[in-house]
């Protein structure tokens, strides 16, 4: 085997790509598919024979600078490459392709390591670790209950319970998303050199914060059974309720997340606006006691109002309306479905840009 | 022609360097006068490579010329710009070997956690846990937290993990930056083992011996651009001659005078 330079282009190959071949490369990539599936039908082990990939990365338009830099100029940069289009059949073919992958084994054990090395990480691997961190909604809810207990108690049934409510959602709401909103900043080294699924190191973080709303919606189902307010049909509303919620979480984080990379000050306008959050929702006063047009706003602006009001109609009651329920899962849906799209578009150039 | 393991075609990667910190108004603003908020780099350029199964192949190339850039394209972490790779299988790959792990967890948690990261799962590593340990050399420091180890003691256990994958395909770059040389001998017998199993292995490495030892095919990336593939030590012996023409800089600054110019500016006090 010798060794060959070429004195146009500066390199050598093992097997030359013929010119007319880089024009047409899925022609050539389909072929050459055909070949690999029967290459990797020959491997011993049968797992691989479902491993062809195909990166999905071919979008590429041609190159009419790519002759003039052959010519030896190094550092020449090609002309302007054509914007990749996004359109939803891409969008669908990745997202399908990431779900394939997020679903796999390896994949859910990694999910779990992650999880599990946060809770041991966060709270010192105890349990006292945790009731830590349980502390700062409780204290949260003293507050406002000393405070707030002759304006709204008399009026709202169940005042505690509705409090806690409040509080649990909008704080862990306001957990997450600054949490999320940095996340490929804060891992970028984990990112940048290992294979791990980004979509991952994000749901693990929900995850593993919402052992802490998990927590405290089981503090508030026994509530409601003290205060005698608890149905069936409240508890089992309340399932889809958290989900959708959770959706809601992950797709402003990930719609955070690339913004972040965009623009650093994103992190700090989101910390205000989190702040906000437990006044312009209905954390501790009700709905009914706002003029039209700003429970208008509160409702239709604040997406977490929606999921509140429905909440609490199912461990407080009155039972909201079906409105409120499918209002709040269109926005859990719809967030998360715009909120995945961006990501899925601009993560690559959000990770290169963090 | 037999089928390649990897073949990589007209590829090319663009990063997209910003000027200054972004802020919203800065973006805005930008937006609104259409300046450029930023430039571009071209880390690789018009890279076309095949690689046979079970090739042993060495990337060399001088700092910044685009091997680990490369070889996060073929690992699916960065996507290329322009191009199209095709792998038979998925690549395993093991970049800087300090990352994966938590310092706040004992080594016995890391190597889970770092498995995981690296596509193994639990189940498969925890009758291994205690084996894989002894054979990083630290069972003395099974129940200590990560911070407490040495850098070297940290790499030694990530290769020990990364030990267990039975890809078809693995990928390392410059993964043995701190380890001693009695941990060298460990890693040799394991480098040797992968050379003989019909893997294919894509490496790099800023040294000769180490690649030399494994590797029959080197691949030279300068500027982003292939300039040379061929046998091991036809290639190494056209790069080491390319470092003759650089000019002695540290040699030149212990002198008094930098390259180029008469003298080094005289360091002020103020």
């Amino acid at each position: 085997m010798r060794c060959r330079e070429s004195p146009a282009t500066r390199r050598t190959l093992y097997e030359a790509v013929p010119a007319a071949a880089t024009h047409r490369p899925h022609v050539r990539r389909d072929r050459l598919l055909a070949g690999l599936h029967g290459f990797t039908s020959s491997f011993p082990d049968a797992t691989l024979r479902s491993h062809v990939v195909d990166l999905p990365w071919g979008r590429d338009a041609p190159d009419a600078g790519a002759a003039a830099r052959r010519e030896g100029r190094v550092n020449t940069p090609p002309q302007p490459i054509a914007a990749r289009r996004i359109d939803l059949p891409w969008l669908a073919s990745r997202a399908a392709a990431r779900a394939h992958t997020l679903l796999g084994e390896p994949n859910r054990a990694l999910f779990a390591e992650l999880v599990r090395a946060a809770f041991k990480h966060t709270d010192h691997n105890s349990v006292a670790g945790a009731l830590w961190s349980l502390l700062a909604p409780f204290a949260m809810l003293s507050a406002l209950y000393l405070v707030f207990r002759e304006r709204f108690g008399e009026e709202l049934r169940a005042y505690p319970l509705f409090l806690l409510l409040g509080i649990a959602l909008v704080s862990y709401f306001a957990t997450v998303t600054r949490r999320l909103i940095a996340i490929l900043f804060a891992n970028r080294a984990l990112l940048l050199n290992t294979t791990v699924p980004r979509e991952t190191v994000i749901l693990s973080q929900v995850a593993f914060h919402g052992y802490k709303l998990l927590v405290e919606m089981v503090l508030c189902t026994l509530l409601a059974v003290y205060y005698g307010t608890l149905t069936w049909h409240g508890m089992l509303a309340m399932v889809p309720l958290v989900m959708g919620f959770l959706a809601l979480v992950t797709g402003v984080g990930m719609l955070g997340a690339v913004l972040f990379s965009f623009a650093r000050d994103v992190e700090h306008i989101w910390t205000l606006v989190t702040h906000l959050l437990m006044f312009v929702t209905p954390v501790f006063y009700g709905l009914e006691s706002l003029s039209a047009p700003a429970r208008f706003i509160i409702y239709w602006l604040n997406p977490l109002t929606p999921f509140l009001v429905a909440l609490r109609g199912a461990l407080i009651g009155p039972p909201a309306g079906p409105g409120v329920y499918v209002h709040a899962m269109l926005v859990g849906a719809t967030v998360l479905v715009v909120g995945y799209a961006a990501f899925l578009t601009a993560e690559s150039a959000a990770m290169e840009r963090t | 022609m037999s089928v390649a393991a990897v073949r990589i075609e007209n590829v090319a990667k663009r990063f997209m360097i910003p000027h200054t910190q972004r802020t919203t108004l800065r973006v805005l603003r930008a937006l609104i006068r259409r300046e450029p908020l930023r430039h571009e780099l071209w880390a690789l350029e018009n890279v076309n490579l095949s690689i046979a199964p079970g090739e042993r192949v060495a990337l060399v190339g001088r700092n910044g010329c685009g091997k680990t850039t490369l070889l996060r394209l073929l690992s699916g972490i960065l996507e290329p710009t322009h191009g199209t790779i095709t792998l038979a299988s998925p690549p395993r790959a093991l970049f800087t070997t300090t990352i994966g792990f938590s310092t706040e967890l004992s080594v016995a948690d890391n190597v889970f956690l770092f498995g995981a990261i690296h596509g193994l799962v639990r189940r498969k590593l925890a009758p291994r846990q205690d084996e894989i340990i002894a054979r990083a050399g630290i069972t003395h420091l099974t129940h200590a937290l990560l911070k407490d180890l040495s850098m070297g003691q940290v790499q030694r256990l990530a290769l020990s993990v990364f030990a267990e994958s039975d890809e078809r395909f693995l990928v390392f770059d410059e993964v043995l930056g701190h380890v001693d040389r009695g941990f060298t001998r460990t890693t040799d017998v394991y480098f040797r083992a992968l050379a003989r199993s019909g893997r294919t292995l894509v490496m790099t490495s800023h040294d000769p011996a180490f690649l030399g030892a494994y590797c029959e095919r080197a691949i030279w990336i300068d500027a982003g651009r292939v300039r040379l593939d061929g046998p091991f030590d036809d290639v190494m012996r056209a790069y080491e001659t390319s470092f003759d023409d650089d000019p002695p800089l540290l040699q030149a600054k212990a002198n008094g005078a930098a390259p180029g110019t008469d003298k080094l500016p005289r360091p002020s006090l103020v």
